[in-house]
Parts: structure tokens; C-alpha cells; sequence
């Protein structure tokens, strides 16, 4: 699916007159939205929270965006007073970090300033924000997106990346095409066949300031991908290719980086079927060769494992290794009819899946350098081998059942292996076998009120041994969520048992939401799509406001 | 929750869902929308005019949306 229809579906309803954005005229409209996040911090030496200096640490942002036909401008204010634990003390301050204005007719779109933009899977070039997790790499530069012919789509840009309140050092530039074969061939529009394929190129320039090392200043790469369905039948690929990027991610070695990206699916009504393979090898690629963390990416690694919301399912989330790593995935989604034996009234949903994350095939280039030695080329690897040591395994199984008018449930079990270690970057902890139960129910006592019971389970031998979590939420449709839950550690030799209990009430009207809550939050990983951020433990109040206008 | 392109097309067709379902690989629907937490509901009539939005869902918030839908039926 392209972009454009999208943005143009977004920019028509912003502009309320169904107008394509030919000129400035018609009626100019002022939308946005703000998010306040407070939490208070208490001494809690049990559960390693500490409280700081300010008692009360702040999150907060507001968009306001003006569009008038086809010219867009908007602004984004943020403020980290002071910015809360978990996320980059380079926070700390305010302003405005983003800014941007825009211009769109039906044959093209400029914009000046700050922007996002995705080539493909991401695998050159991804810049998006996530305030999850604190990252935002947006671009700060040009950027002009146009259409010459029907089906073909071109990007070009140039900028640097957003880095807290500041700009990053490298220059990033690049470009991107599309086309559609069925959109752009008539003959081929009534096709049952349809083929989109694409192809990138992306540059970075950085300053060689280095006393020891001659870092190559301009770093190169490219991608081809391609979609192809037919009927119930689908096919993504994506192939991606960067030269000698020495940085501090891959110990400043010389060795060039490649990925690959290969899906399938077959699906129907009442069956989905799909399989995924990825492979990457020393693709990290940043605008400023020294950054770490989640700063200044210029590309993004898709995660291949699947997302769950439940808490347990994430204790041990999956992180992923630019450095080098193969997986595999697969999964197998299947509707028991209604009214059939094991469908009953409302039809049961069963979801079965399975992935598997190794690292790749690194060999010694020769007798005397090592493996990833800095200032070499670093190792030779083979196209798309598989690695010995496992980093993550995961079978599951999820059973979603509508019983009768008024109970809903699901049901989930998974048996997680995961690399400890390699995952959290640390050492001595080894590999980390879980078990995962979920059972969800929600009984709809009457129209608007609803009552949710969830449990969770998590039963292990290694680390901070088994789980328990129960939540209980109480909503009154359309306005009112009041959630109790507790997450409570038994501990093991190793670790004392520790009890997380937590209370919230959070109120709705149309397009605000109100929250407040308090209670000890565990320490923790949260991860969006396989990038993480370490969350500590702490104790406390929390509010929260957020408002779209 | 985020669920990646490639699983889209099985998922929805695992469960039998009809309607017309869109993407938005990077968000930027989500962004010119203003959109903080998912899901959040637009309700737009056939101007394209927003008449009402609400932000995440509890059981029963259908039936809200639905009076609106009808009582945005009785004036058009």
C-alpha cells in the first residue's frame, strides 16, 4: 500500500473541504494535540527505586499544525522538567525541537524544515519517533516527493538528524523510487497480479577527526525491494547493501554491511498463513559514527518476532543485533467457524507461531587478527548463514474466544528462550527459559460497564524466577478505566520476593484522556519493534494528560 | 499495538474482517491526524468533516458512536 493516498486522505480531512491541495485557498484550520507525563519518586530500597532531587520529574509536548488547502506549517513544543528516569538526561531543558512547513499539489510535495521519512522496510533509511521509548530522529532538512507519471513515486532528501535539541553532525542524503507496475501499465491494471518494486540509495557525510584511524567521511548504501501478490498469495522482499562503515556499534571495523528481508503469506477468510526470514550483517548505519543507544539512526532493523501487550510476554523482550544476527518466523492464524464444533456461537480464533533468532557465521579473516579486532576489515561472513548461538526461540500459542453475549477471553501460552546476555548487553547471566501464561477475561456486565480480569504467569528457573500478575479493570463506557494490578515476584535463592502493586483511574472525553496513578513499577525493558529502552524501578505517583484538538 | 506490515494482510483475513483496513508504515497518518494513543476513533461525515473523535476504547464505547452516527443521520 503507498503512502500518498494516506497522507492525502489525512491532509483531505485537515482541510475539511475535500479540496486536493491545488492552492492556499479555502478555509485554514488549526489542529494539534499535547501530552503532560508527571511521576513522583520515593525511596524504595526493596525494589531498587530511588527518588530524586526535584521529587516530581516532567514529560511533556504540544503539536499545533496549521493547514490552509495544500500548504501545511506546524510546530512542536517540548519540555523534560527534568526529564523523567528511563529516558536520556540529554532531555533536560526545553524548546522547539521540530518545526516544519509544507506544500502539496497533486504532482508533488515540498517540505522545509523537520520530517520523517521511511524508505521501504526501513533498512537504509527510517526516521520516525517513538516517545515510548525517546527516540525521535527526524530529519532537518529538505525533502520533495513527487509523482511524474501514474504508479511511479520519487522521494529525494537531504538534512541532518534531530539529536535532543540539537542537530547531529553527519549530512544525510538520499534517495528513493517506486513503481507499480499494475498503476503504471494500463494493460496490466485489470491484472490479477500486482507488482510494486523499489530501489534506494543513501548517503552520509561525517568529518574524519579521528588521530588514529582514516574513517571513510562519505558512507554509502543502497536497496531493491520488491512486492509481488496474486490472489490469497503475497511476497516482500528487500535487499539492502552498505560500504565500509567503521563506528563505534561495530568496533570500527572496515567490513562492508548487508540485509535481507524475505516474507510470504497466504491468506484467505478464516486462515492466514505467513513465513519471514531476515538476515542482517553489521547494518547499523548512523549520521554520527560515535552515537550510541537509539541516537541518530539513519536506518531501522524491522524486528521479526511477534508483539505481545501483556506484561509478562515482555519481562524478556527481544532486541535487535545489528551487528549480525538470522531469523526465522512463522505463524499460523485460523478461525474455527461459528457454529462449528470447536467454534462455537461466536467462532473461536487460534493463533500458532514459532520464531527463531541465531547469530550469523563470523569466520577470522586471518591467523592473526581477531574477530571484529578494530581498524580491519573485521571478519569474513557468508551470504545468509546461520550461527550457532541462539539469541531468542519462542513457540506460542493463543486461543481468542467469544463465549457467550458477555464474556470475552483469550487465552495465551509461550515457551521463551532467550540469550540474556547478548539481548540486555550484559554478562554472566546466561540463557533465561520461561514459560508464559495469559488468560484474559472481560465480562460485560451491561451495555457501558465492563469488568476485565487478567492473569499472568511466568514460571523460571534463571533470573529473578516465577511471576505472578494479577489486574482487574472496571471501565463505565465512554469515560471512566479504573485498573488495579499487582505483579508480585516469589523470588528464588538468588532474589527476595517482591510485590508490584499498582492503582490508576483514568477518565476519557472525546479526544483527552485524564490518568492518574500510583504504585511501584518494576524494573524493566520496554521495547517498540525491537528497539528497546531500560525502564528502572521506581515508586510513585503518576499523571498523565493528553489531549488531540 | 503495532503490528508489522507483512502480518496484515493473514491477520485480517485470519479473522474474517471485511472492511477496508489501511496502512500507515510510518506513521504518518497518525502524525497529521494528531493521534497520541491507539485506537482512537474519528467519526467523519460525507464532507469529510470531523465531527466527533474518542480516544482509546473501553466495551461498550460502540454504542456512544452509534447514537452519533444516527443523530448524524437524522440532520444530513
Amino acid at each position: 500500500m503507498m503512502r500518498h493516498p494516506l497522507l492525502a486522505a489525512g491532509l483531505l480531512l485537515l482541510s475539511g473541504l475535500g479540496l486536493k491541495g491545488q492552492d492556499i485557498s479555502g478555509e485554514g484550520q488549526l489542529h494539534g494535540n499535547f501530552q503532560i507525563d508527571m511521576q513522583s519518586y520515593t525511596e524504595d530500597s526493596s525494589i531498587g527505586a530511588t527518588k530524586v532531587p526535584e521529587y516530581v520529574l516532567m514529560n511533556a509536548y504540544g503539536n499545533f499544525v496549521y493547514t490552509k488547502g495544500g500548504f501545511t506549517a506546524g510546530v512542536r513544543y517540548e519540555a523534560y522538567l527534568n526529564t523523567m528516569l528511563g529516558y536520556d538526561a540529554k532531555y533536560n531543558g526545553q524548546g522547539i525541537p521540530h518545526k516544519f512547513a509544507s506544500y502539496k499539489t497533486d504532482e508533488y510535495e515540498i517540505t522545509a524544515g523537520s520530517f520523517y521519512e521511511q524508505f521501504g522496510s526501513g533498512l537504509v533509511l527510517r526516521s520516525y519517533e517513538e516517545k515510548t521509548l525517546g527516540i525521535d530522529n527526524a530529519f532537518n532538512g529538505f525533502r520533495i516527493k513527487g509523482s511524474p507519471y501514474k504508479g511511479i513515486n520519487l522521494t529525494g532528501l537531504v538534512g541532518k538528524q534531530r539529536y535532543f535539541f540539537d542537530l547531529g553532525q553527519g549530512i544525510v542524503r538520499g534517495v528513493d523510487g517506486e513503481i507499480n507496475f499494475n498503476e503504471t501499465f494500463t494493460k496490466l491494471s485489470a491484472k490479477k497480479t500486482m507488482i510494486t518494486i523499489g530501489g534506494s540509495f543513501v548517503s552520509k557525510f561525517q568529518a574524519d577527526k579521528d588521530p588514529v584511524y582514516n574513517l571513510p567521511e562519505n558512507v554509502g548504501a543502497a536497496a531493491g525491494r520488491m512486492n509481488i501478490q496474486n490472489g490469497p498469495f503475497a511476497f516482500m522482499s528487500e535487499y539492502a547493501y552498505k560500504i565500509n562503515d567503521p563506528s563505534s556499534d561495530n568496533n570500527y571495523i572496515y567490513k562492508d554491511g548487508q540485509a535481507m528481508l524475505v516474507n510470504t503469506s497466504y491468506s484467505k477468510k478464516g486462515l492466514g498463513i505467513l513465513l519471514a526470514a531476515k538476515w542482517l550483517d553489521n547494518m547499523s548505519y548512523r549520521s554520527d559514527r560515535n552515537a550510541t543507544i537509539t541516537n541518530l539512526q539513519i536506518n531501522y532493523l524491522p524486528a521479526i518476532n511477534k508483539p505481545y501487550t501483556w506484561a509478562m510476554s515482555n519481562m524478556y523482550p527481544f532486541a535487535t543485533q545489528a551487528n549480525g544476527e538470522f531469523g526465522l518466523q512463522g505463524e499460523i492464524m485460523y478461525k474455527f467457524k461459528k457454529e462449528s464444533l470447536l467454534g462455537g456461537k461466536y467462532g473461536t480464533n487460534v493463533t500458532l507461531g514459532y520464531c527463531r533468532v541465531t547469530d550469523i557465521e563470523k569466520k577470522q579473516i586471518n591467523d592473526t587478527i581477531a574477530i571484529s579486532e578494530p581498524g580491519t576489515l573485521g571478519y569474513s561472513s557468508d551470504f545468509a548463514t546461520m550461527g550457532s548461538n541462539r539469541y531468542y526461540e519462542e513457540i506460542s500459542f493463543e486461543v481468542n474466544k467469544k463465549i457467550n453475549s458477555s464474556l470475552i477471553t483469550t487465552f495465551l501460552y509461550q515457551n521463551i528462550s532467550y540469550n540474556y546476555d547478548i539481548l540486555r548487553g550484559m554478562t554472566g547471566h546466561g540463557m533465561v527459559y520461561a514459560h508464559v501464561a495469559v488468560a484474559d477475561v472481560t465480562w460485560k456486565m451491561s451495555k457501558t460497564k465492563a469488568l476485565r480480569l487478567e492473569q499472568e504467569y511466568l514460571i523460571s528457573k534463571q533470573d529473578h524466577g516465577n511471576w505472578v500478575m494479577y489486574l482487574l479493570e472496571y471501565s463505565v463506557a465512554p469515560k471512566w478505566f479504573i485498573t488495579i494490578w499487582d505483579q508480585y515476584n516469589l523470588g528464588n535463592d538468588h532474589y527476595e520476593a517482591k510485590n508490584y502493586l499498582t492503582g490508576s483511574v483514568a477518565f476519557i472525553h472525546k479526544g483527552s484522556r485524564f490518568q492518574v496513578g500510583y504504585g511501584r513499577q518494576r524494573e524493566g525493558v520496554i521495547c517498540v519493534g525491537g528497539v528497546c529502552r531500560n525502564v528502572p524501578a521506581s515508586n510513585g505517583f503518576i499523571l498523565s494528560i493528553s489531549s488531540t484538538f | 499495538m503495532k503490528i508489522g506490515r507483512r502480518r496484515v494482510a493473514p491477520f485480517i483475513n485470519s479473522k474474517g474482517w471485511e472492511y477496508i483496513i489501511l496502512l500507515d508504515p510510518n506513521g504518518d497518518f497518525k502524525r497529521a491526524m494528531n493521534v497520541i494513543n491507539v485506537p482512537h476513533t474519528f467519526l467523519i461525515d460525507a464532507s469529510g468533516k470531523i465531527i466527533d473523535q474518542h480516544t482509546s476504547y473501553a466495551q461498550g464505547d460502540e454504542e456512544e458512536l452509534y447514537e452519533k452516527i444516527k443523530a448524524c443521520i437524522k440532520t444530513e
